[in-house]
Protein backbone atom coordinates (compact mmCIF):
# COMPACT_ATOMS: atom_id res chain seq x y z
CA UNK A 1 0.00 0.00 0.00
CA UNK A 2 1.22 3.46 -1.10
CA UNK A 3 0.27 6.18 1.29
CA UNK A 4 1.55 9.80 0.55
CA UNK A 5 1.29 12.37 3.35
CA UNK A 6 2.83 15.12 5.26
CA UNK A 7 2.87 15.89 8.52
CA UNK A 8 5.53 18.31 7.48
CA UNK A 9 7.25 21.32 9.79
CA UNK A 10 6.09 24.74 9.46
CA UNK A 11 7.65 27.22 6.56
CA UNK A 12 9.02 30.06 7.97
CA UNK A 13 9.10 30.56 11.65
CA UNK A 14 10.37 33.79 13.37
CA UNK A 15 12.64 33.04 16.03
CA UNK A 16 13.11 36.46 16.78
CA UNK A 17 10.92 37.17 19.68
CA UNK A 18 11.12 35.57 22.92
CA UNK A 19 8.30 32.72 23.33
CA UNK A 20 5.99 32.60 26.01
CA UNK A 21 6.46 28.97 25.96
CA UNK A 22 9.52 27.19 23.87
CA UNK A 23 8.93 23.23 23.85
CA UNK A 24 12.18 20.85 23.04
CA UNK A 25 11.11 17.88 21.54
CA UNK A 26 8.44 16.51 19.45
CA UNK A 27 7.56 13.54 20.36
CA UNK A 28 4.17 12.49 22.15
CA UNK A 29 4.95 14.27 25.14
CA UNK A 30 6.37 17.72 23.63
CA UNK A 31 3.33 17.49 21.02
CA UNK A 32 1.01 17.46 23.27
CA UNK A 33 2.55 20.14 25.49
CA UNK A 34 2.49 22.15 22.91
CA UNK A 35 -0.81 21.72 21.80
CA UNK A 36 -1.96 22.33 25.41
CA UNK A 37 0.56 26.16 25.24
CA UNK A 38 -1.03 26.84 22.19
CA UNK A 39 -4.81 26.40 23.14
CA UNK A 40 -4.06 29.12 26.12
CA UNK A 41 -2.65 31.22 23.50
CA UNK A 42 0.71 31.38 24.61
CA UNK A 43 3.36 32.22 22.14
CA UNK A 44 4.63 28.94 21.68
CA UNK A 45 7.39 27.29 19.82
CA UNK A 46 8.16 23.65 19.43
CA UNK A 47 11.67 22.71 18.44
CA UNK A 48 12.75 19.42 16.63
CA UNK A 49 15.91 18.33 15.37
CA UNK A 50 14.00 16.12 12.52
CA UNK A 51 11.78 17.03 9.90
CA UNK A 52 9.38 14.55 11.27
CA UNK A 53 7.78 15.11 14.71
CA UNK A 54 6.82 11.93 16.50
CA UNK A 55 10.33 10.84 18.02
CA UNK A 56 10.08 7.33 19.09
CA UNK A 57 6.40 7.06 18.27
CA UNK A 58 6.75 7.65 14.82
CA UNK A 59 9.54 4.28 14.48
CA UNK A 60 6.38 2.30 15.90
CA UNK A 61 4.44 0.05 12.92
CA UNK A 62 1.59 -1.75 15.45
CA UNK A 63 0.31 0.10 18.13
CA UNK A 64 -2.37 -1.77 20.49
CA UNK A 65 -2.72 0.22 23.33
CA UNK A 66 -3.06 3.77 22.82
CA UNK A 67 -6.88 4.24 23.38
CA UNK A 68 -9.50 4.92 21.36
CA UNK A 69 -8.03 2.98 18.40
CA UNK A 70 -9.77 -0.25 18.77
CA UNK A 71 -7.55 -1.80 16.11
CA UNK A 72 -3.72 -1.74 15.88
CA UNK A 73 -3.06 1.93 14.46
CA UNK A 74 0.42 3.12 13.13
CA UNK A 75 2.42 5.23 15.91
CA UNK A 76 3.47 7.58 12.49
CA UNK A 77 -0.14 7.90 11.98
CA UNK A 78 -0.73 9.14 15.81
CA UNK A 79 1.81 11.30 15.30
CA UNK A 80 0.92 13.12 12.28
CA UNK A 81 -2.30 13.73 13.21
CA UNK A 82 -0.90 15.05 16.74
CA UNK A 83 1.01 17.82 14.48
CA UNK A 84 -2.32 18.84 12.41
CA UNK A 85 -3.91 19.40 15.76
CA UNK A 86 -0.45 21.54 17.30
CA UNK A 87 -0.07 23.32 14.00
CA UNK A 88 -4.04 24.24 13.83
CA UNK A 89 -3.33 25.83 17.74
CA UNK A 90 -1.60 28.88 15.97
CA UNK A 91 2.18 26.85 17.30
CA UNK A 92 5.45 27.49 15.28
CA UNK A 93 7.53 24.83 15.03
CA UNK A 94 11.21 24.93 14.18
CA UNK A 95 13.55 22.08 12.75
CA UNK A 96 16.66 22.78 14.70
CA UNK A 97 19.14 20.87 16.56
CA UNK A 98 19.72 22.16 20.16
CA UNK A 99 23.73 22.36 21.04
CA UNK A 100 23.21 24.65 24.37
CA UNK A 101 21.23 25.76 27.01
CA UNK A 102 21.33 28.67 29.63
CA UNK A 103 19.05 28.72 32.61
CA UNK A 104 20.96 31.30 34.67
CA UNK A 105 18.46 34.03 33.71
CA UNK A 106 15.15 34.71 34.07
CA UNK A 107 14.58 34.48 30.30
CA UNK A 108 15.76 31.08 29.26
CA UNK A 109 18.67 31.05 26.36
CA UNK A 110 18.03 28.09 23.74
CA UNK A 111 21.56 28.09 21.45
CA UNK A 112 20.09 26.10 18.13
CA UNK A 113 21.35 25.28 15.10
CA UNK A 114 18.79 27.61 13.95
CA UNK A 115 19.72 30.73 16.21
CA UNK A 116 19.28 32.17 19.80
CA UNK A 117 15.71 31.27 20.94
CA UNK A 118 14.61 33.12 24.09
CA UNK A 119 11.73 31.73 26.02
CA UNK A 120 10.24 32.94 29.49
CA UNK A 121 8.97 29.35 30.60
CA UNK A 122 10.36 25.87 28.80
CA UNK A 123 9.04 22.52 28.48
CA UNK A 124 11.97 19.82 27.77
CA UNK A 125 10.53 16.86 26.04
CA UNK A 126 13.57 15.44 24.70
CA UNK A 127 12.85 12.03 25.14
CA UNK A 128 15.20 9.16 24.97
CA UNK A 129 16.70 6.54 22.07
CA UNK A 130 16.97 3.25 22.25
CA UNK A 131 19.83 1.11 24.49
CA UNK A 132 22.52 -0.33 23.14
CA UNK A 133 23.03 -4.08 24.66
CA UNK A 134 26.69 -2.84 25.45
CA UNK A 135 28.21 -6.60 23.89
CA UNK A 136 31.55 -7.02 21.90
CA UNK A 137 30.77 -6.48 18.44
CA UNK A 138 27.55 -4.75 18.49
CA UNK A 139 28.83 -1.09 17.96
CA UNK A 140 30.98 -2.32 14.83
CA UNK A 141 28.11 -3.80 13.52
CA UNK A 142 25.44 -1.06 13.86
CA UNK A 143 24.21 -0.89 10.56
CA UNK A 144 25.71 -4.09 9.52
CA UNK A 145 23.15 -6.45 10.88
CA UNK A 146 21.95 -4.99 14.17
CA UNK A 147 19.56 -2.22 14.14
CA UNK A 148 17.39 -0.73 16.34
CA UNK A 149 14.59 -0.25 14.56
CA UNK A 150 12.31 -2.88 12.79
CA UNK A 151 9.73 -0.35 10.98
CA UNK A 152 12.81 1.28 9.65
CA UNK A 153 14.76 -2.04 8.57
CA UNK A 154 12.60 -4.68 8.84
CA UNK A 155 12.14 -4.82 4.92
CA UNK A 156 15.49 -5.81 4.12
CA UNK A 157 15.48 -8.95 5.98
CA UNK A 158 12.42 -10.25 4.12
CA UNK A 159 12.61 -14.71 4.38
CA UNK A 160 15.83 -13.67 6.52
CA UNK A 161 16.60 -15.21 10.02
CA UNK A 162 16.89 -13.06 12.64
CA UNK A 163 17.46 -12.29 16.13
CA UNK A 164 15.12 -10.22 18.66
CA UNK A 165 16.55 -9.25 22.15
CA UNK A 166 14.21 -7.62 25.19
CA UNK A 167 11.38 -8.98 26.74
CA UNK A 168 9.27 -5.75 27.71
CA UNK A 169 6.50 -4.27 25.41
CA UNK A 170 8.84 -2.91 22.85
CA UNK A 171 10.56 -5.97 22.33
CA UNK A 172 7.44 -8.20 21.81
CA UNK A 173 5.50 -5.68 19.59
CA UNK A 174 8.61 -5.38 17.26
CA UNK A 175 8.67 -9.02 17.01
CA UNK A 176 5.11 -9.19 16.21
CA UNK A 177 6.52 -6.64 13.38
CA UNK A 178 9.68 -8.88 12.08
CA UNK A 179 7.06 -11.30 11.64
CA UNK A 180 5.77 -9.78 8.39
CA UNK A 181 9.63 -9.86 6.78
CA UNK A 182 11.21 -12.53 8.56
CA UNK A 183 10.99 -16.65 8.47
CA UNK A 184 12.40 -17.08 11.45
CA UNK A 185 13.09 -15.25 14.27
CA UNK A 186 14.39 -16.60 18.02
CA UNK A 187 13.35 -14.21 20.34
CA UNK A 188 15.94 -13.96 23.04
CA UNK A 189 15.46 -13.06 26.72
CA UNK A 190 17.75 -12.69 29.49
CA UNK A 191 14.84 -13.61 32.04
CA UNK A 192 12.50 -16.63 32.06
CA UNK A 193 9.31 -14.80 31.66
CA UNK A 194 8.71 -11.62 29.56
CA UNK A 195 7.89 -8.21 30.98
CA UNK A 196 5.36 -7.15 27.96
CA UNK A 197 1.85 -7.12 28.98
CA UNK A 198 0.28 -10.42 28.86
CA UNK A 199 -1.78 -9.92 25.71
CA UNK A 200 1.42 -9.46 23.93
CA UNK A 201 2.76 -12.44 25.16
CA UNK A 202 -0.16 -14.52 23.95
CA UNK A 203 0.04 -13.11 20.58
CA UNK A 204 3.58 -13.81 20.11
CA UNK A 205 3.38 -17.53 21.45
CA UNK A 206 0.97 -17.86 18.90
CA UNK A 207 3.20 -17.22 16.36
CA UNK A 208 5.01 -20.37 15.01
CA UNK A 209 8.14 -18.36 12.94
CA UNK A 210 9.12 -17.21 16.38
CA UNK A 211 11.07 -19.25 18.90
CA UNK A 212 11.72 -18.38 22.51
CA UNK A 213 15.08 -18.62 23.99
CA UNK A 214 14.91 -17.90 27.28
CA UNK A 215 17.00 -17.45 30.60
CA UNK A 216 19.67 -16.22 28.29
CA UNK A 217 22.16 -13.82 27.78
CA UNK A 218 23.55 -12.44 24.95
CA UNK A 219 27.34 -12.37 24.66
CA UNK A 220 28.83 -11.06 21.68
CA UNK A 221 28.35 -10.61 18.04
CA UNK A 222 30.68 -11.74 15.76
CA UNK A 223 28.64 -10.44 12.25
CA UNK A 224 32.21 -11.05 10.22
CA UNK A 225 33.70 -14.55 10.30
CA UNK A 226 34.03 -16.74 7.11
CA UNK A 227 31.32 -19.25 9.19
CA UNK A 228 28.26 -16.33 8.35
CA UNK A 229 26.48 -13.79 11.27
CA UNK A 230 26.72 -15.42 14.51
CA UNK A 231 25.24 -14.08 17.92
CA UNK A 232 27.40 -15.88 20.67
CA UNK A 233 24.44 -16.64 23.71
CA UNK A 234 24.78 -17.76 27.09
CA UNK A 235 21.84 -19.76 28.75
CA UNK A 236 22.57 -20.92 32.39
CA UNK A 237 26.45 -21.30 31.57
CA UNK A 238 25.82 -22.92 28.51
CA UNK A 239 27.02 -20.87 25.54
CA UNK A 240 26.76 -21.61 22.09
CA UNK A 241 26.31 -19.54 18.43
CA UNK A 242 23.41 -18.74 16.94
CA UNK A 243 23.50 -18.33 13.57
CA UNK A 244 21.36 -14.89 12.43
CA UNK A 245 20.94 -12.82 9.56
CA UNK A 246 20.56 -9.83 11.85
CA UNK A 247 19.89 -9.30 15.12
CA UNK A 248 17.25 -6.40 16.58
CA UNK A 249 17.48 -4.99 20.09
CA UNK A 250 14.97 -3.72 22.40
CA UNK A 251 16.56 -3.55 25.90
CA UNK A 252 15.32 -0.04 26.66
CA UNK A 253 16.43 3.42 26.45
CA UNK A 254 18.55 6.39 27.53
CA UNK A 255 17.46 9.75 27.91
CA UNK A 256 18.63 12.28 25.51
CA UNK A 257 19.59 14.68 28.46
CA UNK A 258 23.35 15.32 28.44
CA UNK A 259 23.23 18.91 27.42
CA UNK A 260 21.37 19.44 30.36
CA UNK A 261 23.83 17.56 32.85
CA UNK A 262 24.90 20.30 34.91
CA UNK A 263 22.40 22.44 35.08
CA UNK A 264 19.04 20.33 36.17
CA UNK A 265 18.90 17.63 38.72
CA UNK A 266 19.21 13.97 36.89
CA UNK A 267 19.04 10.91 38.38
CA UNK A 268 20.89 7.86 36.15
CA UNK A 269 20.53 10.55 33.18
CA UNK A 270 16.92 11.24 33.65
CA UNK A 271 15.21 14.43 34.65
CA UNK A 272 13.80 14.58 38.42
CA UNK A 273 10.29 16.49 38.49
CA UNK A 274 7.28 17.01 40.74
CA UNK A 275 4.02 15.45 40.32
CA UNK A 276 3.23 19.27 38.37
CA UNK A 277 6.48 18.07 35.99
CA UNK A 278 8.70 20.99 37.71
CA UNK A 279 12.90 20.85 37.92
CA UNK A 280 14.91 22.17 40.45
CA UNK A 281 15.12 25.31 38.43
CA UNK A 282 11.64 27.67 37.86
CA UNK A 283 10.26 27.73 34.66
CA UNK A 284 11.52 24.68 33.40
CA UNK A 285 9.31 21.70 32.91
CA UNK A 286 10.08 17.99 31.94
CA UNK A 287 8.05 15.82 30.52
CA UNK A 288 7.62 12.04 28.62
CA UNK A 289 10.42 10.08 28.43
CA UNK A 290 13.33 11.88 29.70
CA UNK A 291 11.13 12.21 33.47
CA UNK A 292 12.44 10.33 35.56
CA UNK A 293 8.96 7.93 36.32
CA UNK A 294 7.95 4.31 36.35
CA UNK A 295 5.89 3.78 33.19
CA UNK A 296 6.73 4.97 30.17
CA UNK A 297 4.04 5.12 27.22
CA UNK A 298 2.79 7.13 25.12
CA UNK A 299 -0.69 7.73 27.23
CA UNK A 300 2.08 8.66 30.21
CA UNK A 301 4.23 11.21 27.82
CA UNK A 302 0.63 13.03 26.76
CA UNK A 303 -0.39 13.03 30.00
CA UNK A 304 2.76 14.57 30.97
CA UNK A 305 2.81 17.35 28.30
CA UNK A 306 -0.49 18.31 29.17
CA UNK A 307 0.17 19.01 32.90
CA UNK A 308 3.80 20.43 32.04
CA UNK A 309 2.00 23.29 29.71
CA UNK A 310 -0.85 23.63 32.14
CA UNK A 311 2.41 24.03 35.49
CA UNK A 312 3.56 26.34 32.59
CA UNK A 313 0.98 28.54 31.97
CA UNK A 314 -0.20 28.89 35.80
CA UNK A 315 3.97 29.90 36.44
CA UNK A 316 3.63 32.58 33.50
CA UNK A 317 0.67 34.27 35.82
CA UNK A 318 1.79 33.96 39.05
CA UNK A 319 5.16 35.56 38.07
CA UNK A 320 3.15 38.16 35.36
CA UNK A 321 5.56 37.24 32.60
CA UNK B 1 -5.63 9.83 -7.28
CA UNK B 2 -2.79 9.18 -5.01
CA UNK B 3 -3.16 12.45 -3.28
CA UNK B 4 -6.07 12.99 -1.34
CA UNK B 5 -7.56 16.74 -0.94
CA UNK B 6 -5.90 17.53 2.64
CA UNK B 7 -2.52 16.86 1.54
CA UNK B 8 -2.92 18.13 -1.66
CA UNK B 9 -3.98 21.37 0.39
CA UNK B 10 -0.18 21.13 2.38
CA UNK B 11 1.42 20.47 -0.30
CA UNK B 12 0.31 23.58 -1.94
CA UNK B 13 0.96 25.47 1.12
CA UNK B 14 4.58 24.38 1.25
CA UNK B 15 4.72 25.21 -2.52
CA UNK B 16 3.41 28.67 -1.62
CA UNK B 17 7.18 30.43 -1.55
CA UNK B 18 8.79 28.81 -4.50
CA UNK B 19 10.94 30.93 -6.55
CA UNK B 20 12.57 29.48 -9.81
CA UNK B 21 10.90 27.24 -12.07
CA UNK B 22 11.27 22.94 -10.90
CA UNK B 23 10.99 20.60 -13.43
CA UNK B 24 10.40 17.10 -12.75
CA UNK B 25 11.91 14.86 -14.81
CA UNK B 26 10.80 11.09 -14.85
CA UNK B 27 12.44 8.35 -16.22
CA UNK B 28 9.80 5.35 -16.61
CA UNK B 29 9.67 2.07 -18.14
CA UNK B 30 6.77 0.18 -19.62
CA UNK B 31 7.47 -3.42 -18.19
CA UNK B 32 9.27 -4.87 -15.61
CA UNK B 33 9.46 -2.14 -13.12
CA UNK B 34 6.79 -2.53 -10.41
CA UNK B 35 6.47 1.44 -9.42
CA UNK B 36 7.47 3.56 -12.56
CA UNK B 37 3.29 4.05 -13.90
CA UNK B 38 2.59 4.81 -10.22
CA UNK B 39 6.19 7.44 -10.06
CA UNK B 40 5.11 8.85 -12.86
CA UNK B 41 1.53 9.27 -12.04
CA UNK B 42 2.57 10.83 -8.98
CA UNK B 43 4.89 13.44 -10.05
CA UNK B 44 2.23 14.35 -12.47
CA UNK B 45 0.00 15.16 -9.31
CA UNK B 46 2.79 17.17 -7.97
CA UNK B 47 2.99 18.84 -10.92
CA UNK B 48 -0.47 20.04 -11.02
CA UNK B 49 -0.05 21.45 -7.46
CA UNK B 50 2.26 24.81 -8.72
CA UNK B 51 2.65 26.18 -12.18
CA UNK B 52 6.05 26.80 -11.13
CA UNK B 53 6.35 23.05 -11.11
CA UNK B 54 6.55 21.26 -15.23
CA UNK B 55 6.79 17.43 -16.04
CA UNK B 56 8.79 15.46 -18.35
CA UNK B 57 8.77 12.02 -18.91
CA UNK B 58 11.14 9.90 -20.86
CA UNK B 59 11.55 6.15 -21.30
CA UNK B 60 14.61 4.19 -19.67
CA UNK B 61 14.96 2.17 -22.43
CA UNK B 62 14.26 4.47 -25.92
CA UNK B 63 15.28 7.79 -24.19
CA UNK B 64 18.95 7.46 -24.40
CA UNK B 65 20.11 10.71 -24.81
CA UNK B 66 18.33 11.87 -22.08
CA UNK B 67 19.07 8.68 -19.77
CA UNK B 68 22.63 9.73 -20.46
CA UNK B 69 21.76 13.49 -19.97
CA UNK B 70 20.82 13.30 -17.06
CA UNK B 71 23.14 10.12 -15.44
CA UNK B 72 20.07 7.95 -15.00
CA UNK B 73 21.00 4.15 -14.27
CA UNK B 74 17.67 2.52 -12.69
CA UNK B 75 13.96 3.06 -12.73
CA UNK B 76 12.39 4.86 -11.47
CA UNK B 77 13.83 7.67 -11.02
CA UNK B 78 13.10 11.43 -10.97
CA UNK B 79 15.70 14.40 -11.36
CA UNK B 80 14.39 17.56 -9.91
CA UNK B 81 16.00 20.74 -11.74
CA UNK B 82 16.20 24.06 -10.45
CA UNK B 83 17.36 26.76 -12.73
CA UNK B 84 20.23 24.16 -13.88
CA UNK B 85 21.00 20.57 -13.11
CA UNK B 86 22.06 20.49 -9.04
CA UNK B 87 22.36 16.23 -9.52
CA UNK B 88 19.30 15.88 -7.36
CA UNK B 89 17.77 12.45 -7.25
CA UNK B 90 15.39 10.22 -6.32
CA UNK B 91 15.47 6.27 -7.15
CA UNK B 92 11.99 4.44 -6.24
CA UNK B 93 8.70 5.86 -5.73
CA UNK B 94 8.88 8.09 -2.87
CA UNK B 95 5.79 7.16 -0.68
CA UNK B 96 5.58 6.96 3.28
CA UNK B 97 7.93 9.39 4.90
CA UNK B 98 10.27 9.53 1.82
CA UNK B 99 7.01 12.23 0.26
CA UNK B 100 8.43 14.42 2.79
CA UNK B 101 12.27 14.18 1.05
CA UNK B 102 10.38 14.60 -2.31
CA UNK B 103 8.94 17.60 -1.33
CA UNK B 104 11.41 19.45 0.58
CA UNK B 105 13.69 18.54 -2.38
CA UNK B 106 11.42 20.62 -4.68
CA UNK B 107 11.17 23.29 -2.19
CA UNK B 108 14.85 23.34 -1.97
CA UNK B 109 16.29 23.59 -5.75
CA UNK B 110 13.61 26.60 -6.21
CA UNK B 111 14.08 28.43 -3.37
CA UNK B 112 17.72 27.94 -3.26
CA UNK B 113 18.18 28.03 0.19
CA UNK B 114 20.12 25.34 1.97
CA UNK B 115 20.53 24.88 5.73
CA UNK B 116 24.50 24.58 5.70
CA UNK B 117 26.63 26.57 7.33
CA UNK B 118 28.76 29.20 4.88
CA UNK B 119 32.22 27.14 5.04
CA UNK B 120 30.39 23.60 4.56
CA UNK B 121 29.22 25.39 1.74
CA UNK B 122 32.49 26.58 0.90
CA UNK B 123 34.59 23.37 1.09
CA UNK B 124 32.03 21.62 -1.01
CA UNK B 125 32.02 23.86 -3.74
CA UNK B 126 36.29 23.71 -3.53
CA UNK B 127 36.02 20.06 -3.70
CA UNK B 128 39.20 18.64 -5.70
CA UNK B 129 36.76 15.41 -7.35
CA UNK B 130 33.53 14.89 -8.02
CA UNK B 131 31.83 13.47 -4.87
CA UNK B 132 28.59 10.89 -4.96
CA UNK B 133 26.61 10.47 -2.23
CA UNK B 134 23.94 7.86 -2.37
CA UNK B 135 20.90 7.72 1.16
CA UNK B 136 19.18 4.72 1.15
CA UNK B 137 16.31 4.98 3.02
CA UNK B 138 12.71 3.50 3.57
CA UNK B 139 9.35 4.61 3.18
CA UNK B 140 8.74 3.82 7.24
CA UNK B 141 11.52 5.32 8.64
CA UNK B 142 11.21 8.93 9.78
CA UNK B 143 15.08 9.57 10.62
CA UNK B 144 15.25 9.14 6.66
CA UNK B 145 13.78 12.81 5.21
CA UNK B 146 16.64 14.49 7.37
CA UNK B 147 19.27 12.47 5.73
CA UNK B 148 18.10 12.66 2.40
CA UNK B 149 17.75 16.35 2.31
CA UNK B 150 21.12 16.91 3.51
CA UNK B 151 22.46 15.21 1.14
CA UNK B 152 20.59 17.31 -1.35
CA UNK B 153 20.96 20.09 0.10
CA UNK B 154 24.74 19.50 -0.08
CA UNK B 155 24.33 18.56 -4.17
CA UNK B 156 22.71 22.08 -4.19
CA UNK B 157 25.13 23.88 -2.83
CA UNK B 158 28.24 22.77 -4.89
CA UNK B 159 28.84 21.10 -8.45
CA UNK B 160 30.52 18.88 -7.59
CA UNK B 161 28.43 16.92 -5.32
CA UNK B 162 25.63 14.43 -6.85
CA UNK B 163 23.03 12.80 -4.17
CA UNK B 164 20.55 10.03 -4.90
CA UNK B 165 18.34 9.29 -3.11
CA UNK B 166 17.47 5.10 -3.36
CA UNK B 167 14.33 3.26 -1.81
CA UNK B 168 16.66 0.35 -0.03
CA UNK B 169 13.21 -2.05 -0.51
CA UNK B 170 12.43 -0.97 -4.33
CA UNK B 171 16.42 -1.52 -5.26
CA UNK B 172 17.00 -4.61 -3.07
CA UNK B 173 19.92 -5.24 -5.19
CA UNK B 174 21.51 -2.56 -4.28
CA UNK B 175 20.95 -2.18 -0.82
CA UNK B 176 22.97 -5.92 -0.85
CA UNK B 177 25.64 -4.67 -3.08
CA UNK B 178 26.52 -1.82 -0.36
CA UNK B 179 25.99 -4.34 2.59
CA UNK B 180 22.39 -1.62 3.97
CA UNK B 181 20.83 -3.43 6.84
CA UNK B 182 20.05 -0.71 8.40
CA UNK B 183 18.57 3.15 6.72
CA UNK B 184 19.06 5.74 6.84
CA UNK B 185 22.83 4.32 5.25
CA UNK B 186 24.73 6.77 3.14
CA UNK B 187 27.51 5.64 0.70
CA UNK B 188 30.07 8.16 -0.20
CA UNK B 189 32.29 7.96 -2.57
CA UNK B 190 31.51 4.40 -3.22
CA UNK B 191 34.14 3.67 -0.29
CA UNK B 192 32.76 5.42 2.75
CA UNK B 193 29.22 5.04 4.79
CA UNK B 194 27.26 6.85 7.56
CA UNK B 195 24.80 5.56 9.24
CA UNK B 196 21.71 7.50 10.78
CA UNK B 197 20.41 11.16 10.01
CA UNK B 198 23.66 12.73 10.91
CA UNK B 199 24.26 16.38 10.95
CA UNK B 200 26.04 17.51 7.82
CA UNK B 201 30.34 17.75 9.62
CA UNK B 202 29.63 14.14 9.94
CA UNK B 203 29.44 13.38 5.97
CA UNK B 204 31.94 16.29 5.31
CA UNK B 205 34.34 14.25 7.43
CA UNK B 206 33.66 11.24 5.45
CA UNK B 207 34.20 13.23 2.18
CA UNK B 208 37.27 14.03 3.45
CA UNK B 209 38.28 10.33 3.97
CA UNK B 210 37.45 9.23 0.87
CA UNK B 211 39.72 12.22 -1.01
CA UNK B 212 42.70 11.22 1.12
Amino acid sequence: MLDFNLAGTSLKTDISKVFDLAVIGAGPAGLTAALYSGRYRLKTLLIEKKLVCGGQLATINSLENYPGFSEPVSGGRIAREMERQVIKSDVQILTAQVNNVDFSGEIKEIATSKGLIKAKALVISAGATPRMLGVAGEKENIGKGVSYCATCDGHLYIDKTIAVVGGGNTALEETITLTKYAKKIFLIHRRGEFRADKILQEKVRAIPKIEFILDTAVEGIDFSSENGKNVLINTKGKKRNLEVDGIFIFVGILPNSEIFEGSLKLKDGFIVTDEEMKTNIEGIFAAGDIRLKSLRQITTAVSDGAVAAFSAKNYLTEKNL
Amino acid sequence: MFLVQEVQGQVKERFQDLKDDVRLVVFTQQSGCQYCADNQKLMEEIAELSDKISLEVFDFQTDKEQVSKYAIDKVPATAIVGKEDYGIRLYGIPAGYDFISLIESIRLVSTGETELASEESDYLKNLAKETHLQVFVSSGCPHCPSAATLAHQMALASSKVKADVIDAAQFPHLADKYNVSAVPHTVINETAYQLGAVPAPAIIEKIKETLK
